[in-house]
Formats: C-alpha cells, sequence, structure tokens
C-alpha cells in the first residue's frame, strides 16, 4: 500500500512523503525503489580554458529518470548477486549503465548522480525499512523539484543472492490549483501566458505609481 | 524548506516567499533611490535563489514592466519624456530584443549561457562602476541635473547623415544612433533580463546631450515597451517566465521604492552614486570570481532552463 495514493503539487508545495507499507515473505530481503518517468535530458562539461571554466563535452541521456530513490534492507552487495543488481537496475552501477555513459566518459555519469543526489533526485540508502514480523514501512522524502507524471514504486524480495518476487504499483503527481493553471498555461498558450504576464506586470506598476505619486524624479 | 515555501511552476522549485519581496524591496530601494530600474541586480539575486540563468533573467523582465511603468507614470506628470526619441529608441530595442531572443534560445542549446550572461554582466556591471566612480563624470552628471543644462552632443556624432530634430531633447542627430543605443538595450535585456536603464542614461546624456531631466523619463519609456516585448517573445519562444517570481518582486519593489525615493531625499546625489558604483564594483568582482574559480560542479544542464 503506498500513501499518499496520488501526489498534489499545489502553488504552496515545498516537497513531500511518500510512505510504502506491507507484507513481506518471511526470511527475504528488501529493496524498495521509487523511479519517476523517463525524459530526454542533455548536460554540458565545464572544462578548463586559459583563466576560466567554459563549455565542453556534452551527454545526452536519452532516459533519464526523474526520481530515483532507492532503500535497501541491507547493502545492495550483500542482497543481491552483482549481475541480478544491475539486470534490476538497482544499484549505482546499474543506474548507470541504464544511463548510458561508460568507459572514458563514466566520470561525467559519476558527477551528474553526485548532482543529484545533491538535489535529492537520488537517494540510495541501506537503512530505513522498518520490520514488524511480515510487515514492512518505509518513507520517502519527495524533493521539491518532483516532476509531474507517474512514480513506480517497486518492492523486490530478495533470497540467496537473486529477486525472487516484485510487487510494483504507480503512484500520480499532478499538480494542482493555481501552480496546475500557469504550468499548463505557460507550456499550452505561452504567447498568451506572456501577453498576460506583461500586461498584469504593467497594470500593478501603474497602480502603484497612481497610488505613490511621489517619487525620485531625476 | 517549511510551511512558508512557494512553489514556481515554471522554475519548478519552492523556496520563501520573503527571499522575492526581500530582492523586490532591495532593487525597489535603488530604484527609488537613485532611479534606475534595478534590473542588473535583479537577475543575479534570483539566480542566488536557484533559479536558473535563463528563468531569473526572463522572470526579472517581467517584474520590470512593473517598475518602469510606476516610474515612467511620475515622469508623464512632469512632462519630461521624449516621446520620439522614445520611439526611435523602441524601434532598435524591438531588433535588438528579437535577435537577442533567438539568440538566448541558441546559446541555451550550445549549453554557453551561463557563461555568456555572466561574462556581460562582469562586462556592464564593471565599466558602469568604474564610469560611476570616476570623479570627472560624477561631476558631469551632477552639474547637468542640478542646471538643467544640456550637454554638448558630440562633434562626430553630429556628423553622421540623416538627422533629424528630437524638439522634446534641443537636440538634432541621425536617428541610426537612438535606433543602435536602443538595438544594444534589446540585446541586454534578452540576455540579461535589464531594461538598460543603466546603459541608456550615460549613453543618451554624453552621446547625445540630451538633457538630465528629459534622460530618465526617456529611458523609462524604452525600458518598459522593451520588457513588454521580450518578457511576450521570452515567454513564446523560451517558456522561461514565471510570473509567480514577477508577482513576488513586484510586492516588494512597491514599497522598496517609497523607502528609497524617501532616503534619496536626505542624502546627497554624489554619496549616493559612490556607495552605488561600489556595490556594482563588488557585484562585478563576485561574478567574475565565480567565473575563473572551481566550479561547484563540472556539469551543467545544457541551456539552464527549467
Amino acid at each position: 500500500m503506498i500513501s499518499p495514493q496520488a501526489v498534489a503539487v499545489g502553488i504552496a508545495w515545498s516537497g513531500g512523503t511518500l510512505t510504502v507499507l506491507g507484507d513481506a515473505p518471511p526470511g527475504c530481503g528488501l529493496v524498495v525503489r521509487v523511479r519517476g518517468e523517463e525524459h530526454r535530458e542533455e548536460w554540458v562539461s565545464r572544462v578548463p580554458k586559459g583563466p576560466f571554466w567554459l563549455p565542453g563535452e556534452r551527454l545526452v541521456l536519452e532516459a533519464a529518470p526523474s526520481l530515483w530513490l532507492v532503500r535497501s534492507e541491507a547493502p545492495l552487495d550483500e542482497l543481491l548477486l552483482p549481475e541480478e543488481a544491475a539486470a534490476a537496475a538497482l544499484g549505482e552501477g546499474g543506474l548507470l549503465q541504464a544511463l548510458g555513459p561508460s568507459g572514458e566518459r563514466l566520470y561525467l555519469g559519476q558527477e551528474l548522480l553526485r548532482r543529484w543526489r545533491v538535489s535529492g533526485r537520488y537517494v540510495a540508502e541501506d537503512a530505513g525499512i522498518l520490520r514488524e514480523g511480515n510487515r514492512f514501512r518505509t518513507t520517502f522524502h519527495l524533493p521539491p523539484q518532483v516532476s509531474e507524471g507517474v512514480l513506480e514504486v517497486a518492492v523486490f524480495a530478495c533470497r540467496d543472492g537473486r529477486v525472487f518476487d516484485v510487487g510494483r504499483q504507480s503512484v500520480a503527481v499532478r499538480r494542482v490549483g493555481l501552480a496546475a493553471l500557469l504550468t499548463g498555461a505557460a507550456r499550452r498558450h505561452a504567447a498568451l501566458y506572456g501577453t498576460l504576464a506583461a500586461l498584469g506586470a504593467l497594470a500593478l506598476g501603474t497602480l502603484v505609481g497612481l497610488t505613490f505619486p511621489g517619487g525620485r524624479v531625476r | 524548506m517549511g510551511a512558508a515555501a512557494l512553489f514556481l511552476p515554471v522554475a519548478g522549485l519552492a523556496i520563501n516567499p520573503l527571499l522575492l519581496v526581500g530582492a523586490g524591496l532591495v532593487v525597489g530601494f535603488l530604484s527609488g533611490l537613485l532611479g534606475v530600474g534595478g534590473g542588473f541586480l535583479l537577475t543575479p539575486l534570483l539566480m542566488m535563489m536557484g533559479l536558473s540563468p535563463a528563468v531569473a533573467a526572463a522572470s526579472g523582465t517581467n517584474a520590470l514592466v512593473g517598475t518602469a511603468a510606476s516610474g515612467l507614470l511620475a515622469h508623464l506628470r512632469r512632462n519630461s519624456v521624449d516621446f520620439r526619441l522614445g520611439l526611435v529608441l523602441l524601434a532598435g530595442g524591438g531588433l535588438g530584443g528579437a535577435a537577442g531572443t533567438s539568440w538566448v534560445r541558441l546559446l541555451r542549446q550550445a549549453g554557453s549561457l551561463d557563461a555568456v550572461i555572466v561574462g556581460l554582466y562582469v562586462l556592464f556591471l564593471g565599466a558602469l562602476g568604474l564610469a560611476l566612480f570616476s570623479e570627472g563624470l560624477l561631476a558631469r552628471v551632477k552639474s547637468s541635473a542640478e542646471a538643467g543644462e544640456r550637454t554638448v552632443t558630440p562633434h562626430w556624432v553630429s556628423r553622421i547623415p540623416l538627422r533629424l530634430s528630437f524638439p522634446a531633447s534641443g537636440i538634432v542627430v541621425s536617428p541610426l544612433v537612438p535606433l543602435l543605443l536602443g538595438a544594444l538595450v534589446g540585446l541586454l535585456a534578452a540576455f540579461m533580463g535589464v531594461g538598460g536603464g543603466f546603459f541608456l542614461v550615460p549613453s543618451l546624456t554624453f552621446l547625445l546631450g540630451v538633457p538630465m531631466r528629459v534622460v530618465v523619463g526617456t529611458s523609462l519609456f524604452q525600458v518598459l515597451f522593451t520588457a513588454l516585448a521580450v518578457t511576450v517573445l521570452q515567454a513564446a519562444l523560451n517558456g522561461t517566465v514565471d510570473v509567480v517570481v514577477a508577482l513576488g518582486i513586484l510586492a516588494g519593489s512597491a514599497g522598496g521604492a517609497q523607502l528609497g525615493a524617501a532616503a534619496g531625499r536626505r542624502l546627497q546625489g554624489t554619496e549616493l552614486r559612490i556607495v552605488f558604483s561600489l556595490l556594482l564594483l563588488a557585484l562585478s568582482f563576485k561574478m567574475l570570481n565565480d567565473l575563473w574559480a572551481l566550479p561547484a560542479s563540472f556539469l551543467v544542464p545544457a541551456g539552464g532552463g527549467p
């Protein structure tokens, strides 16, 4: 079970929580993963040129997850064989492999994950899953910049280094109220949105000018 | 972030709304104190709050519309706006703004927008800070403003062909010069989210010989319409205008402008300009340091967009 069943991002949104709870077979280790929708993303490295840091190599990610949160009951290498973790794209290595950069460009992927970790977009912890008998419970923190779309919550039951059962459920992330109205207008009616934004600022400025006629004029 | 957070839909991040109002207060204070739009401070302040350079510049321009409209009203009451000159500047601003908005898009795709914006800031803030700090310029500005006299148009500017009379300013110059100045301001607005008042005021005074009493009003006229056009273009082409950011800034700048105007009446203009120039130089130095210091990350989003 997941709570809440849908995430509402309103104008007062500053991040939230997502709690996953359920039953787990006895004698297994658990890994819980929350994955955001994938989209194309481009990054540019900064390289020193003379005294300045200027744009250099380009990193194109065709399927970058908007969110990647993983919790496990124990370190992943204790729960899963390396090839099994890679196949399920659970560990950092599996994620990097899915993202693309390898070989000489691996450092770009590692830097990317470091940035995502700082912003809360990528979290991997081997703690935080509470067990009481067969029941388990864990709570993830959703960062303020969580993207709209669907979050896939997957629970992996592991035994003897292998995944023997997987449960999946989806959670919708939607902008609501004023945030939804403004986002929709900015994306779907960009010219109208821009015109209204400009005219609104003009009206407010005029109102201020009329309300406070005094001002320093050179 | 706590309960006092405000989600910015286009920027895609949550910040404390008091930060936006505070930035507006600071910018409005300077605007009321010194008679400039304050956009040159707004973009770096927004970037320090975590907004991408592209969203900071576009949303700052949106807020400038309100600030400029408020200031222009005061000048209209004093009949200190040269509409003919303003329209020529505006035509240039439209061309520069349209070109700049398209170039912003290309630079976003190339991933070099950060460096361009920071580089332009360093260049313009540093140059302006040094210019204001120089005693000769201060003396000329002061004497022109106090005596209400017109600075003489430089000889080489007077010799440019296609001369046109601008009666409200009492000058006869080629419209190509204000057209070019307007185009440069349009570029500045698109790249840096600034209205260009800090660039236009000294340019109109010393390059065209426009009297000081007309300069600021005419500059605000051009800034207002350029910012209007750039806001619409940025929203339509780049999707980088966050209206919540602009509203938060305007909420603060209204009060700040009144406080600044009140403070300005108690201080001497020369003192104010020296303080202002030091502020600009400090900001310029800080951004130059950002450009050559080891970056916090050697990977940046291509385009710095939302």
